[in-house]
Parts: structure tokens; C-alpha cells; sequence
């Protein structure tokens, strides 16, 4: 089921909470929608499940309008929002029977979606408990378990690991995968371990902004690394340009003695290459450290290149 | 579950629905869920089937009223799981207990006949009374502050709204939900009415052990009971819909509560708003428009027994407006949450509104309601003794009324003298009259001055000096060509107190007394010549003196201001009967009639004239007893006997007294129908009685006036010079005894008036109609005039509207047993109920 947004745009009075984000997701897909808080990540679930009116531009999900066909949004979308359902004088199962009916499952096959959601979320124990009683972790598994009900094939969930334990953290992580299969799943976290651990494919939003669309499998090291070496600064990175291209390399940081260098993109052999390189000149080797192409130094060169173009 | 389980295997094969395709899904899963194939190729090769009639119906009630029915559910589950929500039960429960224990005072105070329906103990019980209105503006705001701005404070208003439920839904089903819980809270209200009802308190034991109703309790209008449910259901639906809506503007429940309580408190200003805007003057058309919105007015009317469909129609559209804005000022308040983004402002961007459709979609449902409304009748009347419908022959007079009529109540504001405070009592009821008349006449225009300091009402005076303080001027016309009619205390109504087992009774016939002055000043000056038999000792036209036993002035000057011809008729003379008579009056006479006359009058009678005879008992000292008048005869053929006695009751000390009052008879003959309940006072009448056996069939004989029963009255036939009357004679005939008698000629269905014999004809003498109780009997000979007219627009043939006060049956400790059994039972329901909802979730 394919979510296509269009310069969507929210704003509450005067502030701008969402900015003229666009983007497309197919189907079959986890995707993490990652940012600082107060970027506005909440939002923009909130517009998607149809809860906020978008001030200007266009969400589609699986061909619906979410402002002029909310109602056909709805069907097609599960929804766990930040806050926890807080019906705490009901039951586990009672709060899902209640939601069951709202979302128009058949009073005969009910009681099996219910407990098909309770074992997928490792309810069952806690079923008949009151809302109110149960752990931070236990309710927001509730919310999940709500929002698996009917297998929608969108999934919109804001912070779903939140307040769990690791090993309910490691569960959950279970049941998105499965859900997976089937759904497109929107999920938004400010851990960004938690996205790099589950998601295909991440969006950045910082200030209501869309500031980077990445998929997962393209931040895979690339062979990047640091060298600090003992030799003259000029004489290191002209023989170094020399030996592994003009490109690749750059000066980190330098004094009269010490020079760092980093040389990016290139195989395991450069590696090795510019080593012995260093080491047949007599040029004393201090460190050498693999640049690692993470999510989170991802987001970090973003955030602080935007941070260097504020500025 | 092991995490590594795919979920596709979670979802059983046999509860998977079958689709086109030969794939099933969850039955209610998405169109766009995964499918998982089927086991079973039989079943994927099974022809689509084309949805029938009924399961587009279920379909279409799957998607619309299901939502709702389960936000209904959850709110109903949710209110009744919280305790708070018992002890609002049980207190309301106390609270209609005390309600009921005042009530119960009420009616064993032997009060209750009340003038006004809305003075009725047990309209004042379901009305808007202060435990009522107090409970409702307490109860309002707790038990719906929590429906949409503690959604939104615990997260499950976006949860809620994020489902496959639009806000409508929502809102349908709490509204619903609410509504029940305060209706339940004022249940506790027709309950004890149901017990008041059925039950006086007396228990008896059922074989040794089950306590059980004995004797019925007290019976009451049960439309009226009716229509006050109803407006206890509509108050609750508006203060439900005023909750909501004060809810939903609010973030916090209790910025909710505290804003619905003013709301509430707001609404009922609105109530007393016509009341004060009443004592400053301003006319009841002027604030007429306020009664619309207020919907404890509402009540009040329902609980009288009147429905206005008008004003009910317009209550529902103020509910539905409110529950329209709920939904809209629900989604603007969803949609300006500020989130405090620590960024640059940007210029606010303004959207079109999208509710335009919905709005216009209430507006035309709203208008056509309203204008449907219109089409019914302005009031409906829901009580059983039709309290609040005029006579049909009322209504007729009404709508055929062609110039304009003013009303006019002159009374003093503030009642110092008896009259004026008999009166006030009278006019109250008066007024909702008239607004029945102006309902169906709203031409009609009605004022109200206060003789003492309007210079309207002097000048009214002035201009008709024979009208006397406090009265209602009926006046048509202006100027010296405009002709008035006078309505007093008297003609209006008349309380009777309670006596030993018999409630206390108010009678009310404003209606019979103002349609008949209405009819009198619209029909015309049509003459009637009524002749007066003369030379037999009769009573004289030309006797004007007031103190004379022998005059009949005075009724003659009240009749020619009727336009009443009256004229001396000799017998002896004429030999005949006039042509132009309309009605022969005989009024006493010491001398036998003639041969000759008798004669005449049987004619007369005979071929459709109509007399009015007044026998007078003559004593004859030769003879010892009475003299026979020579009109026996002609009396016999018409099955009546005037008997040679009288009718005797004695006073308060004993006393043998000269006058019996005589009292309008049991039935419904449209003569007595129309008689003042007061009683006419009678001198030395005789009895007129019914002889068995008349040999014209075709003659009906009614009594009119009957005396009290024995051994209070009887007609005494003894004569014997010094002998006290004393009852049980040979002669004498027990009480009740027949005083005056209506003979009928019937002719098919219809019954033509032929004669009225009463057995005394002082009473319309000048001594008597001078005296202050002689108004009854000249109220009495003109509605026997107008009945033997044919005219039964004057008579006013319609019925006193009559309000029996209410006895309450049992010792005191059965009274009290009344309230407290009933209390103690309801109270000790809803503690159990609460306490095992309580342990029974206890355990999660």
C-alpha cells in the first residue's frame, strides 16, 4: 500500500510545525521517520492518520485522499499514537473488543482477531487486567495491539518501542518484521539505533523539514578511514594524492609534527597501500580508524551541515 | 508467541472471509490486507452472490450505526464501572426520596384542588421543582465534563478519532450514552410516582413472608404524568447536548465542568427571565419568544399536560444545534493545539471552512422541521380530562368571530380584600384560558390593568359605570356603539373544601361563562318576546321596588338588557296564547286558572311553544292546605306533579328554615351541564315531581335542582296549623327531592325544550335578586331561559373544567411508610448494584 505525500504543510497559528515535505513509500516496508524533538515527526503521523488537517498539500494512502476521503483513510490505516491508551478502568480485551467494533470486525470472527493481536503482542497474560494497572510498556503493547487489529496494511505508529524493556524492544522489532510482509509501516522514533535496527528506509525531518531520504543499505561502510601519520603536512598529502587519487584525500587536522588525513571511498588494498606507503617513507603511523557510515554519523553530518548553512 | 511466528499464521482458516478472488481476509480487515489462501478450492470456486436488499441494510448499518452503537456501549460500560457513578445514583435516589416525602406531606394535607394544573402537587413533584433543577444543574456538569475534554486529556480522543468513526458517531453514541446515565439518575422520579400510583403504604404479608401491596394508592392524570416524562427525557437530552458542547470547548474536565455549570445555571435564567420581565411590565407577547428556549418552561408545560409541538421541535433543534457545534468546535479545538516549537513565527494561513455542507444539510433539516411543526396544532393536550381543549362549540364561535374583541382583566396587582383575593385565584386560571382562546383566535386581544393605578382602566370605568372591581370586561366593539359583557369571580370558578372522605374540588367554568358573553356580543340583538301571565296574582312587571316579594322588575330590567321583551299576558283576555311568543312565563299566582286559560296553554304547548312555570305553594286556610292553581292537569300530561308539600330542611340550631337551596342535579343534561354549581335558594318550594306513568313517550322529564338528601331535606306534606314539620310523615317524601323539572319533546334524535317547572317563584322576585345570593337565581331562571330558547352557545353548554383534590388513603405511619419503604428499596438497589460492579472488577 503506497503513501505518497505532496509539500505537506501544518501550521498551528503562527508556528510552521511541517514544512513542504514530500515523499513516496511503497509497500512492504519499514520506515523510520527520524528527527530531534519538536521536529515535527508527530505531526506528521497525525496528518497521516487523518487526526490533523494538513494547512496545505496532499496525502495519499492507497489512492485516498486523508482530506477529502478521511473515512477511506481510515479503513486502510492502524494507528498507535504517542500518548498511551489511557482507558484505565478497562480490561486489555475489553479495550480491544471496543476497538475491534469501531473498526467494523464481524462479531463472529472478533474474538479470534483479538486474540490473534493479544498472542502477537504478548498480551495474553495480562489480558484481564485493567488498563490502569499495567506497566508503561504493557499499555503501549495495548496500542500496538490495537493497531494491528484487521491487518491494515498501513501502519502509522509514533514511537512504538518506547518505555519497553529491551526485550519487549526485541519482540516488538519481531512483530513489525512480520507485519512487515504485508504492510507499510511508518514509524518514528528519535532513537536512531532503534531506526537503523528496524527500518529499510529513513526519513530526517529537523524543523519541519525533510532534509534527507536514505535508504538503510546505502550507509554501509565504504572503506573510509583516518590516518594520523608524523611527517610534513604538504609532502604527506601530495605523495598520498599521488599513491591513492587526488580526491580521496583530505586534511582533518595537521600541526608541525602530526597530520591527520582522511581518505575516503577507496578498497581494502588502498588501505594497505598507503600504510606501507607511510611506513617505507619512515613516516611514524599513530593511528589509523575506520569511518564508520552509521545512521547516526549520518545524522549527525546532516544536522551539522545544517547547522554550518544556518550559520 | 515465539517472535519469530509470522503473523499470516496467527489468523485462523475458518473464521477468514471468502472474497471474489479465491483468497480470505479477516471479515472488516481493509481491502488492501494481505489475503491468505484458502485450503479448501471448493470454496474459492463458489459464485460471487449479489448482495440482497437486507445485507446492503446490514452493510450500510455496519458502517453507520455500529461505530456509534459501540461508543454507546463503552460510554454506558464506563459510567457504571465508576463508583463515582453509584453514589451519584444513590444520592440522586435520596434526593427524589425527599422530593417524594414532600410530596407526600402535600397530599396528606388534603391540598391539591388547585386552580392552576401547574399548582398540582404532582405537577409541582416531576416539574421544575428546586430538588429537580438543583440535582440537574449539580449533576450535568460532573457527568459530562468527562466525555470529550478528559478524552483529550488522557490521548483517547485521537485514538478515537483515528478509528474507522467519524466525529458524528462520537458524538451520537456519547450523546446517547449520556443521555441514558441522566436519565437514570432521574428515573428515581417516575418510580416514586409508579409507587404513589399503585400503592398507599398499607403491606400485607404474603403466606407468612413476602411483603406485598394493600390498597391502591392515589390515582392522578396519568397523560399529564406522561407528558411530564417526556419533558424530564427532552430537559435531560438539552443539558446532556449543553454538556457536550461545553466539553468539547474545554481541554481540562474541570475548565469543562465549571463552564457547564454556568451554562446550566445561564439556562435556568433564561426560565425566570419571562417571570421577571413579567413584573417590569413587559407583555407576555414580548417575552413569549424566551419561553421557546427554555427548556425547564418546557417541562413545566409537559408536566401539565401540554405538548406544544412548536416549541418542541424547537427544543430538538437547539439540541441538534448544539450537538452540530460540538462536532465542529470538537475538530477547531483538535486543530489549534499549540505545540511550542521554539522556532520562528510564520503569518498564520487561513483555511476555508469545510463543514459548509453539514451546515447547510442542519439548516434545511432544522428549517423543514420547524415548518412542519407549524403545520400542527399550536398545543396538544395530553391530560385524560382534556384540561387544555376548548369546547367544540367554543372553538366554532372563535373562528367565526369577524370583528375584534378585547378582554380586559381588571385586578388589582396586589389583593388586599377578599374579593379581590377570590378573584386573583379565579384569574390566574382565566389567563391560561384566554391564551387557549387567543391560540385559536389570536386576534383576540387581552389586557390586564390594575383599577387602582392604570388611567385605562379608569377611563374604562368611566365609560361603563355598571362594571365593579375586580372582573374581566369582554367589550366588542368602540365608543358608545362598543357592547361589553362583565365576568365575575363568581362566574369564573368555585372552590369546595375537602369533607371527610371527599377531596376538596375546584370547578372552574370560565370557558362556559366567556363563550356565552362571547356568543352574546357577536350573535346580534335578536329580541325575544317572553310573556308574562298576569290576573292571577302573579308577580308584577310594573313592581320595580326592591324589597317587594311581588315584583319581578328587577329580572325584567336584567332580561331587557338582554334584549328581552317581556310583556303582560292575560288570559282571561286574550283567550290565546300571542303568536309572537317565544316563551310563556308563569311566575307564582294565588288564583286558579280558568277553564279557558288552561286550554290556551295546552295549545300553546301543544304546537311547540315553551313556558317557564314557576309554581308557588298557596295555602288555603279553608281548606287547611294548598289550593290547587287548575294547571295540574296540563302538568300531568307532560309528566310532571307539583306537589302539595314543601321542601323543609332545617338550619344549623334546628330551626325549621323558610328557604332550601337548591342544588343542580346529577347527570348530564345539557341545562344542569350549564347551572352554576352554586345553589339556588328556594322559598317554601314545592316539590315538582316525575309522575311514572306518562302516557306520551315521546316526552323526556330531567330534574334540574334537587334538594339536599335525607335526612338533611325532605318535602313535607304535612299542613296541620301548629305542628312542626318532622320528617317520616305519610305525606312526605324523602330527600332528595326534585325541585324543579326539564320536559323535552323528542322528535328522533333531537329533543326540543317544551318546559321547565320549578316549585317556587320567589326566588326571581325583586326581594330575593336584591339580595346578595340572589345572583344564583337569576343566573338559574336565565339559563333556563336560554335552554327553552334553543340556544346553546348562550347556555354554554360546556363542562365546569374540574380539579379534584387529591386524598391520600392511610394512617400517618402508613403516609410515612410510604415514603421510606420505597426509599429504602430503591437505595439499598443501587447500593447493592454499585458494590457488585465494584468487587467485581476489584479483582483485575
Amino acid at each position: 500500500m503506497s503513501i505518497v505525500v505532496r509539500d505537506l504543510r501544518r501550521d498551528f497559528g503562527a508556528l510552521r510545525a511541517v514544512d513542504g515535505v514530500s515523499f513516496d513509500l511503497s509497500s512492504g516496508a519499514i520506515i523510520g521517520l527520524i528527527g530531534p524533538n519538536g521536529s515535527g515527526k508527530s505531526t506528521i503521523l497525525r496528518m497521516l492518520a487523518t487526526f490533523l488537517r494538513p494547512s496545505a498539500g496532499q496525502i495519499f494512502i492507497g489512492g485516498h485522499d486523508a482530506v477529502r476521503d478521511p473515512a477511506g483513510v481510515r479503513r486502510l490505516i492502524g494507528y498507535l499514537p504517542e500518548e498511551l491508551p489511557a482507558y484505565s478502568d478497562a480490561r486489555v480485551d475489553e479495550f480491544l473488543e471496543f476497538r475491534a467494533r469501531l473498526k467494523g470486525i464481524a462479531r463472529k470472527v472478533r474474538r479470534m482477531e483479538i486474540d490473534r493481536c493479544l498472542a502477537a503482542c504478548d498480551l495474553v497474560a495480562v489480558r484481564r487486567r485493567l488498563l490502569g494497572k499495567l506497566s508503561q510498556g504493557y499499555r503501549r503493547r495495548a496500542g500496538l495491539a490495537d493497531a494491528l487489529l484487521t491487518s491494515p496494511p498501513v501502519l502509522l505508529l509514533d514511537e512504538p518501542t518506547i518505555g519497553l524493556d529491551p526485550l519487549q524492544v526485541r519482540q516488538t522489532r519481531e512483530v513489525l518484521r512480520a507485519a512487515s510482509a504485508h504492510a507499510t509501516i511508518l514509524l518514528s522514533t528519535h532513537l536512531l539505533p532503534e531506526a537503523q535496527a528496524v527500518c529499510d528506509r529513513v526519513l530526517m525531518v529537523v524543523k519541519g523539514k525533510l532534509v534527507s531520504d536514505v535508504k538503510l543499505h546505502q550507509l554501509e561502510p565504504d572503506g573510509s578511514f583516518e590516518i594520523t601519520v608524523r611527517a610534513p603536512q604538504a609532502e604527506c598529502v601530495a605523495r598520498l594524492r599521488a599513491v591513492v587519487g587526488a580526491q580521496a584525500v583530505e586534511v582533518v587536522r595537521g600541526d608541525a609534527e602530526w597530520v591527520t588525513l582522511q581518505i575516503r571511498g577507496t578498497s581494502e588494498a588502498a588501505r594497505e597501500q598507503v600504510v606501507r606507503f607511510c611506513v617505507a617513507r619512515d613516516w611514524g603511523v599513530r593511528e589509523l580508524r575506520t569511518i564508520e557510515n552509521d545512521l547516526e554519523s549520518h545524522f549527525v553530518r546532516v544536522t551539522l551541515g545544517l547547522h554550518k548553512e544556518a550559520a | 508467541m515465539s517472535p519469530e511466528a509470522p503473523m499470516s499464521s496467527m489468523i485462523p482458516v475458518a473464521k477468514r472471509q471468502v472474497i471474489a478472488d479465491g483468497t480470505a481476509r479477516p471479515h472488516g480487515s481493509a481491502a488492501g490486507a494481505p489475503h491468505f489462501p484458502l485450503t479448501a478450492t471448493k470454496r474459492a470456486a463458489k459464485p460471487a452472490c449479489v448482495p440482497t436488499r437486507f445485507g446492503r441494510l446490514r452493510a450500510r448499518w455496519l458502517e453507520v450505526g455500529e461505530p456509534a452503537l459501540a461508543v454507546f456501549h463503552w460510554e454506558i460500560r464506563a459510567f457504571f464501572l465508576r463508583p463515582a457513578a453509584w453514589v451519584m445514583l444513590l444520592t440522586a435516589s435520596l434526593v427524589a426520596g425527599w422530593c417524594f416525602a414532600w410530596l407526600v406531606t402535600l397530599l396528606a394535607r388534603g391540598g391539591g384542588a388547585s386552580l392552576r394544573t401547574v399548582d398540582d402537587p404532582i405537577v409541582q413533584f416531576l416539574g421544575p421543582n428546586l430538588f429537580l433543577v438543583g440535582l440537574c444543574t449539580l449533576f450535568v456538569p460532573v457527568l459530562t465534563m468527562n466525555s470529550i475534554a478528559d478524552e483529550r486529556r488522557r490521548g483517547t480522543w485521537e485514538l478515537l478519532l483515528t478509528s474507522r468513526v467519524s466525529v458524528g458517531q462520537v458524538l451520537a453514541g456519547k450523546f446517547a450514552a449520556l443521555w441514558c446515565a441522566l436519565l437514570a439518575a432521574l428515573a428515581p422520579w417516575p418510580y416514586f410516582l409508579a409507587v404513589l400510583r399503585v400503592w398507599n403504604g398499607k403491606t400485607r404479608i404474603l403466606w407468612g413472608f413476602i411483603p406485598w401491596f394493600d390498597g391502591s394508592g392515589v390515582p392522578f392524570d396519568s397523560g399529564s404524568a406522561c407528558g411530564g416524562i417526556l419533558g424530564l427525557s427532552v430537559m435531560a437530552a438539552t443539558c446532556v447536548a449543553l454538556g457536550l458542547f461545553c466539553s468539547s470547548l474545554c481541554r481540562r474536565p474541570a475548565s469543562a465542568a465549571l463552564l457547564t455549570f454556568v451554562a446550566m445555571t445561564v439556562l435556568l435564567a433564561i426560565s425566570f427571565l419571562p417571570r421577571v420581565l413579567d413584573v417590569w411590565g413587559f407583555a407576555r407577547e414580548q417575552t413569549d419568544w424566551i419561553e421557546t428556549l427554555s427548556c425547564w418552561g418546557q417541562l413545566e408545560r409537559l408536566c401539565r399536560g401540554t405538548l406544544r409541538p412548536r416549541e418542541f421541535v424547537a427544543q430538538l433543534s437547539f439540541c441538534g444545534t448544539l450537538l452540530w457545534l460540538t462536532a465542529w468546535v470538537a475538530r477547531r479545538v483538535d486543530d489549534e493545539i499549540k505545540i511550542d516549537l521554539g522556532r520562528d513565527e510564520v503569518k498564520p494561513t487561513r483555511r476555508t471552512p469545510r463543514r459548509w455542507k453539514s451546515l447547510i444539510a442542519l439548516v434545511l433539516a432544522l428549517g423543514l422541521a420547524n415548518s412542519a411543526a407549524r403545520l400542527l396544532p399550536e398545543q396538544v393536550d395530553l391530560t385524560h380530562k382534556r384540561a387544555f381543549t376548548l369546547a367544540p362549540q367554543t372553538q366554532n364561535l372563535l373562528t367565526s368571530l369577524a370583528d375584534p374583541v378585547e378582554i380586559t382583566i381588571l385586578a388589582p396587582r396586589e389583593p388586599k380584600t377578599a374579593a379581590d383575593r377570590a378573584f386573583a385565584q379565579a384569574a390566574v386560571m382565566f389567563r391560561d384560558l384566554v391564551d387557549l382562546y387567543r391560540q385559536v383566535q389570536p386576534s383576540l386581544v387581552v389586557r390586564e390593568w390594575d383599577p387602582r393605578t392604570s388611567a385605562d382602566a379608569r377611563r374604562l370605568l368611566q365609560l361603563y359605570p355598571d362594571v365593579t372591581t375586580p372582573c374581566v370586561v369582554v367589550r366588542q366593539g368602540h365608543g358608545e356603539n362598543s357592547r361589553h359583557e362583565v365576568l365575575h369571580a363568581r362566574d369564573l370558578a368555585e372552590v369546595r373544601i375537602a369533607r371527610g372522605e371527599r377531596p376538596p374540588v375546584v370547578e372552574f367554568f370560565g370557558e362556559q361563562a366567556l363563550t356565552a358573553a362571547l356568543a352574546r356580543l357577536t350573535s346580534g340583538r335578536k329580541q325575544m318576546v317572553v310573556y308574562v301571565l298576569t290576573g292571577h296574582g302573579e308577580l308584577s312587571l310594573d313592581d320595580d321596588e326592591p324589597a317587594s316579594r311581588q315584583g319581578l322588575g328587577v329580572l325584567a330590567a336584567q332580561w331587557r338588557e338582554l334584549d328581552i321583551e317581556l310583556r303582560s299576558l292575560d288570559l282571561r283576555a286574550a283567550q290565546h296564547v300571542p303568536v309572537d311568543a317565544d316563551l310563556v312565563l308563569l311566575a307564582g299566582g294565588e288564583q286558579p286558572f280558568a277553564t279557558d286559560e288552561v286550554a290556551a296553554l295546552s295549545r300553546y304547548w301543544a304546537h311547540g311553544g315553551k313556558g317557564l312555570v314557576l309554581c308557588e305553594l298557596n295555602y288555603d286556610p279553608q281548606i287547611g292546605g294548598p289550593a290547587g292553581s287548575a294547571l295540574e292537569s296540563v302538568l300531568a300530561d307532560y309528566g310532571l306533579l307539583a306537589g302539595t308539600d314543601r321542601v323543609i330542611m332545617p338550619g344549623v340550631t334546628g330551626s325549621i328554615e323558610a328557604a332550601a337551596p337548591g342544588l343542580p342535579a346529577a347527570g348530564d343534561h345539557p341545562l344542569v351541564r350549564s347551572l352554576s354549581p352554586a345553589s339556588v335558594l328556594l322559598y317554601e318550594c314545592r316539590s315538582v315531581r316525575s309522575l311514572t306513568q306518562v302516557s306520551h313517550t315521546a316526552l323526556r322529564v330531567t330534574p334540574i335542582l334537587v334538594s339536599h338528601p335525607a335526612p338533611q331535606a325532605w318535602a313535607d306534606g304535612d299542613f296541620s296549623p301548629g305542628v312542626e314539620p318532622e320528617p317520616g310523615g305519610e305525606r312526605d317524601l324523602p330527600g332528595p327531592v326534585a325541585m324543579a323539572q326539564a320536559v323535552e319533546r323528542r322528535k328522533g334524535d333531537l329533543a326540543q325544550p317544551v318546559l321547565v317547572v320549578v316549585g317556587d317563584a320567589e326566588f326571581i322576585s325583586n326581594r330575593s335578586l336584591s339580595q346578595p345570593s340572589g345572583r344564583s337565581g337569576s343566573s338559574f331562571a336565565l339559563a333556563c331561559l336560554n335552554w327553552l330558547r334553543g340556544r346553546k352557545d348562550l347556555l354554554g353548554d360546556i363542562p365546569p373544567r374540574r380539579n379534584e383534590g387529591y386524598l391520600l388513603p392511610g394512617t400517618p405511619e402508613e403516609q410515612r411508610g410510604l415514603v421510606w419503604k420505597p426509599t429504602l428499596l430503591l437505595s439499598a438497589l443501587i447500593v447493592s448494584a454499585g458494590t457488585m460492579v465494584w468487587l467485581s472488577r476489584r479483582g483485575s
